[in-house]
């Protein structure tokens, strides 16, 4: 007799290849589990990215700024005194060690500021003034040697002073007192001469080089605000010469940032940042030590650079996107855990007969548990790069936008994973042991014992009543961060799906004809009764809860990025607002136009508005140049205010016509007086009240007050009166913005090209980040990325029904087959309960959306801002629900029949199929 | 002699024991008694076959006497455990090692992916035969050919003596086999009621049923049960004998009861025997 040799253990040895036997689930649990690794590693995965992005968009806004050490570069400068050769090349050193920046770029120019003190070169008994300037790179740009000794001249200056290349020339600093004028001089070969760029005393080969701009250069005491004529040298010749003629200049070291920067080098570059600031006072190293033995005045090494503040002000932004996605990152985590158990719990109802052999045969629910874990071993091993790979698309596409690589994953991202892979193994493997628990303990039938059925339907009910009052009790501004405010949408969805079930056998939709498919499934879906009928009610009401939920991640979606395009609006008003504090000015009372084309003038003014106490804001605006340029937001929320502009200049109206915007309890027709500034009373009427206006920067509970300036300003005394010269010096006054749709470099480009220079400028960009409002955006897009999770729970739910609808149909399937009924046939009567179930869920799927567009706002995060964000529906959003019903009648449909036509009806009949 | 095999019967201890045993199936629409006070004890090396009508009682009787189910009243002791009483775990472990079970419909009851030289392996592990010969067992049932196929490569005949295989793999104490032959034809049910014959005779009580008469011939114990009560059991000297439970109660099979329709017995003592006769008709 042989003997047939084998493994010992094959149950264990054939666990991790037994999914290979069936194909499609091995597909479905492993996009399951992919989604749930996925989902457990996005929320670090767009930490990281919302950090980059967050610090690119501040490096990138800031870079706008008009003050020195606002943008993320780094000056460091010292003044007065040249330091020594190794003191100059130790702080070099230590400039170019920092993390961060790119190599230092020196530049240095006398420092002739004052009447008393004057830069001269002279030939001869001729002198003019011009002084000392040396930049790296400039020498080089003029043909010359960086290591010359000699000099270059303006052309204009040198033949002013009648010299040529190859001349002497004289360089002097001339010390001007009321007794007396003292000049030292020293002699120095002019190695060449240049033309100056028109409008600058700079070279005009160096003058378009980026940056330029920002190059210090000598003041020149003649003429206030301008420069004077260079003496341009080597870095060394410079030296040399400043020390002969006891000049102080100011040395200025650029640094540009790095643009790779990162969040971590950034992190580091301010630590190193910090740390020379530190040690530049100290004068117990050697960095102070050369810096005080500067001649002829001692100095210090001054850094200035925005980055620190760049870096904390990102850090913040990237903290309000973490928390602002915090929701729905959890609540991607348990729907991808539940499309996991979900596939796990249909992969057991296909094994049913098998838990009932394991039970029969003793084997311990923790061992069936162990061969589940066996048995996804492969797929939870697959899943973690699958599942990283999908997260850090998924970031990459829909998240913030950083540029989000495999590359930036970091190894608290790997343990993530690892923690999505166990889970992987754990789910199924909890839900196979309590599968393998109910088929041991089976029903005990003891005597007397009742039956208790669940009233499930009423209990969601009373859960979500309880749940919404306390939302609806929530303070609004932390309504958002409330695990209840997670919870309401899947309770909304969950009793409209229990309602809408419940009611839907009382719908009888007529026309059927006897004997056909319709009348088939309508008989069906009539005669169930019991166990069978309960769970595919109850299917129904999950894909009802699906299709819910899907319809809510797309309306919330669409709600978070227009309402943070609203609240941009709202908060800045326009693309690029540059502001002034007294540079903007009439000469008269007269209308003061914008001042440059494709732009409009927003005035600025504190009012108070009774009965509310307080400060409020006053714009006052040109409605003729206002509606081209201001941002309307996207939503079509601050859109409505445009078409009120008109109202705002009536001749005929007495007081000031007026646009409320924001929080108020005033309607339109109301009257009153404002309170201009505490000192002047101007009448109103208020001709619209609306929920927010481009720049009103009104919060919750706050509004702002929308004027014409051509209907206040001519109301207002001189002092207040912009247009007048004189309200400069007058107490709180209008300050002036310029709102352009041109990006900001262009706008500073055209207003200087008609003198004027901004104090400062905001860009929408900018301001977003700052309140938080771009995060917004970011949670938004992550919102897409939940409602594909919640898409494919969809289309899981279909496929489970179509499967159970196959089953439930097997055997009567067979004997209608031998009745006479083509399969054609009976497949078109389960494709018509499925459309039934599918219908149902859709109605109850509206019933959802209604109530949460409807209903009070859950998802605005930025509660400082108004308008308040709400879910929004498009047509985009009811076209995708449609897709997706339709998709789903598609699946169930199809795998229904690709399980039916999978049978042979003797197997059928016989019990196996 | 007669007196002799009951003094062997006392000498062995059951392996399995029931007094007043009953199943109740609950259900939302009230309950439904599959077993009523059922009495009984199967010992070491019987081979019992329960028979009766489709809702008798047969599976839930054969479901509790495999430890796979508990009471809802009366006694049941397996192996020595109190079925009612003994912990999940127990239960398991006899299940495990010491019970082999042949389910109804037992060819959907197999796991897919493993042969069935795997499948007989596999429990044979289980139960501890570290040298149990899979080919000698698989050969048993006429299987020994198709040890390297998985159950969708086999008949559903095939699938079902691969069943029985398992529960005789390694010989376990006790052997329930729920219509082990309802879907083979009449030579691999002989040879099935065969192997089961063997495992008898090496000690194992097996208890199947069937409504097979086939399979009641070579019973050597017949237990007949009608709506959930023992009626009558006739041993291997072909006596048939009415089972009174524990209560009292006796059940007259069919033929008998017509002789009492108005379902009244007048019981008479007479000496070693009891007399059932009709009552008069009065008036």
């Amino acid at each position: 007799m042989t003997r047939t040799r084998g493994r010992r253990h094959p149950l264990w040895t054939a666990a991790p290849a037994r999914l290979l036997h069936s194909p499609g689930w091995l597909l479905l649990v492993l996009l399951a589990a992919s989604l749930l690794v996925a989902s457990v590693v996005a929320p670090a995965l767009f930490r990281t990215s919302a950090r980059t992005a967050a610090l690119d968009t501040r490096v990138e806004t800031a870079a706008a700024q008009p003050a020195p050490g606002a943008s993320a570069d780094l000056r460091a400068s010292w003044s007065g005194g040249v330091l020594p050769t190794p003191g100059e090349a130790l702080v070099l050193e230590r400039l170019d060690a920092l993390p961060g920046f790119r190599p230092p770029v020196v530049g240095a120019a006398g420092t002739a500021q004052e009447r008393r003190l004057r830069a001269v070169v002279r030939s001869g008994a001729t002198s003019t003034g011009a002084a000392l300037f040396t930049h790296d790179g400039v020498v080089e740009a003029l043909g010359g040697d960086p290591d010359d000794s000699g000099v270059w001249l303006p052309t204009e200056v040198a033949d002013r002073l009648g010299v040529e290349p190859g001349d002497r020339v004289r360089v002097g600093f001339q010390s001007v007192s009321a007794e007396s004028a003292a000049t030292r001089y020293v002699g120095a070969r002019l190695s060449g001469t240049y033309d100056v760029a028109p409008g600058s005393v700079l070279p005009a080969a160096v003058a378009d080089q980026p940056g330029s701009a920002d190059w210090v250069l000598p003041l020149d005491p003649a003429r206030p605000g301008s420069a004077s004529p260079l003496v341009v040298t080597g870095r060394a010749t410079f030296a040399r010469l400043a020390r002969a003629i006891d000049e102080e200049p100011l040395y200025a070291v650029d640094l540009a940032v790095d643009p790779g920067l990162d969040p971590d080098l950034a992190e580091r570059a301010v630590a190193a940042l910090q740390a020379l600031a530190v040690e530049a006072f100290d004068d117990t190293t050697d960095l102070a030590r050369f810096t005080q033995r500067a001649m002829p005045v001692a100095t210090r090494l001054e850094l200035a650079s925005g980055l620190p503040d760049l870096v904390v002000e990102a850090r913040d932004a990237a903290t309000s996107a973490e928390q602002q996605v915090g929701p729905y990152a959890t609540a991607g985590q348990v729907l991808a855990a539940a499309l996991l158990v979900i596939a796990w719990v249909l992969v057991g109802r296909s094994r049913r007969r098998e838990e009932a052999l394991s039970a029969g045969l003793g084997v311990h629910p923790a061992a069936t548990g162990a061969l589940t874990v066996l048995e996804l071993l492969p797929v939870a091993l697959l899943a973690l790069p699958l599942g990283t790979g999908a997260a850090v698309a998924a970031i990459d596409l829909a998240g913030p936008p950083a540029d989000l690589g495999v590359r930036d994953l970091t190894t608290g991202d790997g343990v993530l994973a690892l923690l999505g892979g166990a889970l992987v193994l754990a789910l199924p493997a909890a839900v196979a042991v309590l599968a393998a628990l109910r088929a041991e303990l089976g029903g005990r039938g003891r005597l007397g014992a009742r039956v208790r059925s669940v009233p499930w339907g009423l209990l969601v009910l009373v859960i979500t009543a309880l749940v919404l009052v306390g939302v609806l009790s929530t303070e609004p501004a932390r309504r958002a961060d409330s695990p209840l405010t997670t919870l309401l949408p899947l309770l909304v969805a969950a009793s409209a799906a229990a309602a809408v079930v419940r009611l839907a056998p009382l719908v009888r939709v007529p026309g059927a004809r006897r004997g056909g498919p319709r009348w088939l499934a309508a008989r069906r879906t009539a005669g169930g009764a019991g166990a069978a009928d309960r769970g595919q009610q109850a299917l129904t009401a999950v894909l009802a809860v699906t299709l819910g939920l899907f319809a809510y991640t797309l309306t919330v979606q669409r709600g978070l990025v227009e309402g943070a395009d609203d609240k941009v609006a709202a908060l800045v008003g326009a693309p690029t607002v540059t502001s002034f504090e007294e540079a903007l000015r009439g000469t008269g009372r007269r209308a003061i136009p914008p001042p440059v084309e494709g732009s409009t003038v927003v005035w600025r003014q504190r009012v108070t508005l009774p009965p509310v106490f307080g400060a409020q804001q006053l714009l006052t605006i040109d409605p003729a140049t206002f509606g081209a340029v201001a941002d309307w937001g996207s939503s079509g929320t601050l859109e409505r205010a445009r078409g009120l502009l008109d109202r705002l200049e009536d001749p005929d109206s007495v007081g000031v016509p007026v646009l409320l915007a924001g929080d108020t309890d005033l309607e339109v027709g109301a009257r009153g007086t404002l309170e201009v500034n505490e000192e002047m009373d101007l009448p109103y009427v208020v001709v619209g009240v609306l929920p927010a206006f481009p720049g009103s920067e009104a919060g919750t509970g706050d509004a702002a007050v929308v004027a014409s300036s051509r209907e206040v300003f001519p109301l207002l005394p001189g002092t207040l009166d912009p247009r007048d010269p004189l309200s400069v010096d007058a107490p709180g006054p209008f300050t002036a913005e310029v709102w352009s749709q041109a990006p900001p470099e262009e706008l500073r480009e055209q207003l200087g090209g008609v003198g004027l220079v901004p104090d400062g400028v905001v860009t929408t960009a900018g301001a977003s980040v700052g309140e938080g409002l771009l995060s917004s955006a970011w949670a938004a897009q992550y919102v897409v990325v939940l409602g594909l999770v919640v898409l494919l729970l969809a289309l899981a739910t279909a496929l489970a029904l179509g499967l159970r609808l196959a089953d439930r149909d097997a055997v009567s399937d067979v004997l209608l087959a031998r009745m006479g009924w083509h399969p054609r046939q009976l497949a078109a009567a389960r494709t018509w309960e499925v459309v039934r179930a599918v219908v149902t869920a859709s109605v109850a799927t509206a019933v959802t959306t209604a109530a949460m567009v409807l209903g009070p706002s859950l998802v605005d995060q930025v509660t400082q801002v108004l308008p308040v964000s709400r879910p929004r529906l498009g047509v985009t959003e009811v076209l995708a629900v449609v897709a997706l019903a339709v998709a789903m009648v598609v699946a169930s449909a199809g795998v229904g029949l690709a399980r039916a036509r999978g049978r042979s009806s003797a197997e059928v009949l016989r019990g196996n199929g | 002699m007669a007196t002799a095999e009951v003094r062997a019967a006392q000498a062995v201890e059951p392996v399995v024991e029931t007094a007043d045993l009953t199943r109740v199936y609950r259900s939302a629409t009230g309950e439904t008694y599959a077993l009523r006070g059922v009495d009984l004890v199967l010992l070491p090396g019987s081979l019992t076959v329960v028979a009766g009508p489709s809702g008798s009682g047969k599976s839930s009787l054969l479901t509790l006497l495999s430890a796979r189910e508990r009471p809802s009243a009366g006694e049941l002791r397996v192996l020595g455990s109190d079925v009612a009483g003994a912990s999940a775990g127990l239960l398991r472990r006899l299940r495990h090692r010491r019970i082999g079970y042949v389910p109804q419909r037992a060819s959907t009851g197999l796991f897919p992916h493993l042969t069935a030289g795997d499948h007989v392996r596999q429990v044979a592990a289980w139960r501890g035969d570290r040298h149990a010969d899979v080919h000698a067992v698989l050969d048993a049932v006429g299987l020994a050919p198709r040890a390297g196929h998985r159950p969708a490569t086999m008949s559903g005949g095939e699938q079902q003596r691969l069943a029985v295989a398992m529960a005789l793999v390694a010989r376990p104490a006790l052997v329930v086999a729920d219509e082990p032959t309802a879907e083979l034809d009449h030579a691999h049910a002989d040879r099935v009621l065969d192997a089961l014959a063997v495992a008898a005779e090496e000690g194992s009580a097996v208890v199947l049923s069937s409504h097979d008469p086939r399979v009641t011939e070579r019973a050597g114990r017949l237990l007949r049960l009608r709506d959930g009560v023992l009626s009558s059991e006739t041993a291997q000297s072909q006596e048939t004998v009415a089972v009174i439970d524990s209560a009292g109660r006796l059940q007259l099979p069919p033929a008998l009861l017509v002789r009492f329709p108005s379902r009244r017995v007048v019981v008479e003592a007479d000496g070693d025997h009891v007399r059932l006769r009709a009552p008069e008709e009065s008036g």
